[in-house]
């Protein structure tokens, strides 16, 4: 059976959005600064958030 | 991404954090940043346990890259908009701020 290319769970609009805990590049990414985590939660009550996902690290677009 | 570094300030005045999330590994994402002269938000790396955010998203595509989506969440932690993209194609910028401006 072929695997289907885009996955079947969804979020909406209006859900809370799933908290998670990752490790990335400093704040300002490429600029030297050490690395550190980042909670979606943190943001609460002080900042909306863009959340960009992206296939891979060097792709042009 | 790098069309977001110009679009900074309009992110900046609608109180909005970019971040960018993908399963690459720091080091990866790091060196990408770097060719492109740095950026001013970080890249998140959705390695370990690999693609586990993603999913929770719902973005993680059957070859194990993430898909190009947006998701716009306020400030109470609930989404807002959502734009799961053509791979190929950057998301359209002005939908993005047309969302942020609802929440102000």
């Amino acid at each position: 059976m072929a695997q289907p290319s885009r996955p079947v769970w969804r979020l909406k609009v209006g859900e809370e959005a799933p908290d998670f805990e990752l490790i990335a590049t400093g704040e300002q990414a490429g600029k030297g600064e050490p690395r550190k985590k980042v909670r979606l939660s943190d943001y609460r009550g002080k900042k909306n958030v863009m959340l960009a996902f992206y296939p891979a690290a060097f792709t042009p677009v | 991404m790098p069309s977001y570094e110009e679009d900074l300030s309009e992110f900046e005045r609608r109180n909005a954090q970019v971040l960018g999330i993908s399963v690459d590994q720091v080091f990866s994402n790091e060196a990408w940043a770097k060719s492109m002269g740095g950026l001013s938000y970080p890249l998140l790396s959705d390695n370990w346990p690999y693609g586990y955010v993603c999913v929770q998203y719902g973005v993680l595509r059957g070859e194990g890259r993430a898909e190009r989506a947006i998701f716009v969440v306020d400030q109470q932690g609930i989404i807002r908009y959502i734009d799961i993209h053509d791979i190929a194609e950057q998301p359209p910028t002005d939908k993005i701020m047309e969302a942020l401006d609802k929440l102000r």
